[in-house]
């Protein structure tokens, strides 16, 4: 995947799973999470392949924030989000 | 010490925590009724769908919970706007209770005779209430909240609860799921009231995608002027435009009397309290079953008799 980081050197400043949610309550979790945030604060997602995946980081993308990275970890991914 | 032994030797009964209250949404218990089908065949079973076990006491959780999740996703719903649509009572307190866990501001148009307990739960969440009509029953709230739309739509996100896919998509993705996992893929007939008809447009047609042969049986108010709740009689209401009248496989009509009797007997018979739409529903599946020599019917019960009482017990 070519936009895999490394993440070792990102402040993680907000973390949430929502492996256990389905669309569109994916997207709604991360939505309010980010609302709660201060600009420039960066949030982790961790969330399951195949729709959130799919979808969570478009529309975070649509709402102008940054999708810094997103990297499989086991059999999550974690998506990482600078908050605009 | 032995005590402590024994509770840790039962066996666990309880689910994870969740976040929000809203996650608890769904997944709604189905119970076998044991003593009001004494008199049917055999190999004829009646389950009910206990919908008051949502944590808004009713049905509505669902497609309110789908319709806002929809809203805030899509960017329609934003945080400089309030969520207003018009409802008979139980998809307000959905709409206020989500509100309220969502930090959402609610307003709601509700006939002006709904009854105490509804205006008290809503007014506990702190919904806005506007009361239309009450002679106009619930077409007067669809009116009135259409024309408080038209007037500032910058002002508020309006679910329309009659007109949204959403609605008939939350019982297609969650409520028919649950029953055929819950009957083990035997259920033969379900049967729902018809109010916006997303229950049973929605549950219909997913039931059928898993096995097309399952008859959907909706259930109507046999009398225009009726006591039966959050139920539509159709040919003198404003018809949603969610439902299709083609899509049941038969619609069966039930009287006010009738119903309230079947809350009674479910009372009585089986310790289970339901609202009037509840009576109506288990009325038509008792009478539906007794036609039958084998089936496993499933009816679908909107909410619990505690939302009626103010209304007086009249046995």
């Amino acid at each position: 995947m070519d936009n895999m980081e490394n993440l070792n050197n990102i402040k993680i400043d907000q973390r949430i799973d929502i492996t256990n949610d389905i669309c569109p309550m994916t997207f709604v979790k991360t939505k309010l999470k980010l609302e709660t945030m201060n600009a420039g604060q960066v949030l982790e997602v961790t969330l399951r392949e195949g729709e959130p995946l799919s979808n969570v980081p478009k529309s975070v993308k649509e709402d102008g924030h940054k999708v810094v990275s997103i990297c499989k970890s086991e059999d999550v991914f974690k998506v990482i989000i600078e908050k605009h | 010490m032995n005590t402590t032994n024994q509770a840790i030797n039962y066996p666990p009964r309880d689910k994870n925590a969740v976040e929000n209250v809203i996650e608890l949404i769904g997944n709604t218990p189905l119970i076998k009724l044991q003593n009001i089908t004494k008199d049917l065949n055999p190999k004829v079973e009646i389950y009910i769908k206990a919908e008051w076990f949502n944590p808004g006491g009713s049905v509505k959780d669902r497609p309110a919970l789908k319709m806002i999740l929809e809203g805030i996703s899509s960017g329609k719903l934003t945080r400089k706007k309030l969520i207003m649509d018009s409802s008979s009572g139980n998809t307000a307190i959905s709409y206020a209770m989500i509100g309220a866990a969502l930090d959402y501001k609610v307003e709601i148009v509700v006939p002006e005779n709904v009854n105490i307990e509804r205006k008290k739960i809503l007014d506990a969440f702190g919904a806005n209430i506007i009361y239309s009509d009450p002679l106009e029953s619930s077409d007067g709230a669809i009116r009135l909240a259409r024309k408080l739309y038209k007037q500032h739509p910058e002002k508020y996100f309006m679910p329309d609860q009659y007109n949204n896919p959403a609605n008939p998509l939350a019982h297609f993705e969650t409520t028919a799921p649950e029953i055929w996992r819950q009957t083990k893929g035997k259920v033969t007939h379900f049967l729902a009231g018809i109010g916006t008809s997303g229950t049973i447009m929605g549950t219909g047609q997913g039931l059928k995608k898993f096995n097309k042969d399952i008859k959907i049986l909706a259930v109507e108010p046999a009398e225009a002027l009726h006591g039966l709740e959050g139920m539509k009689h159709m040919a003198t209401s404003i018809v949603p435009g969610i439902y299709n009248e083609s899509f049941p496989d038969e619609i069966i009509n039930v009287k006010t009397e009738d119903a309230y009797q079947k809350m009674k007997e479910l009372l009585d018979t089986e310790g289970i309290f339901v609202g009037h739409s509840g009576g109506a529903v288990m009325h038509a599946a008792k009478e539906y079953a007794k036609k039958l020599e084998s089936g496993v019917l499933v009816a679908l019960m909107p909410d619990g008799g505690s939302r009626y009482l103010s209304g007086g017990l009249w046995w």
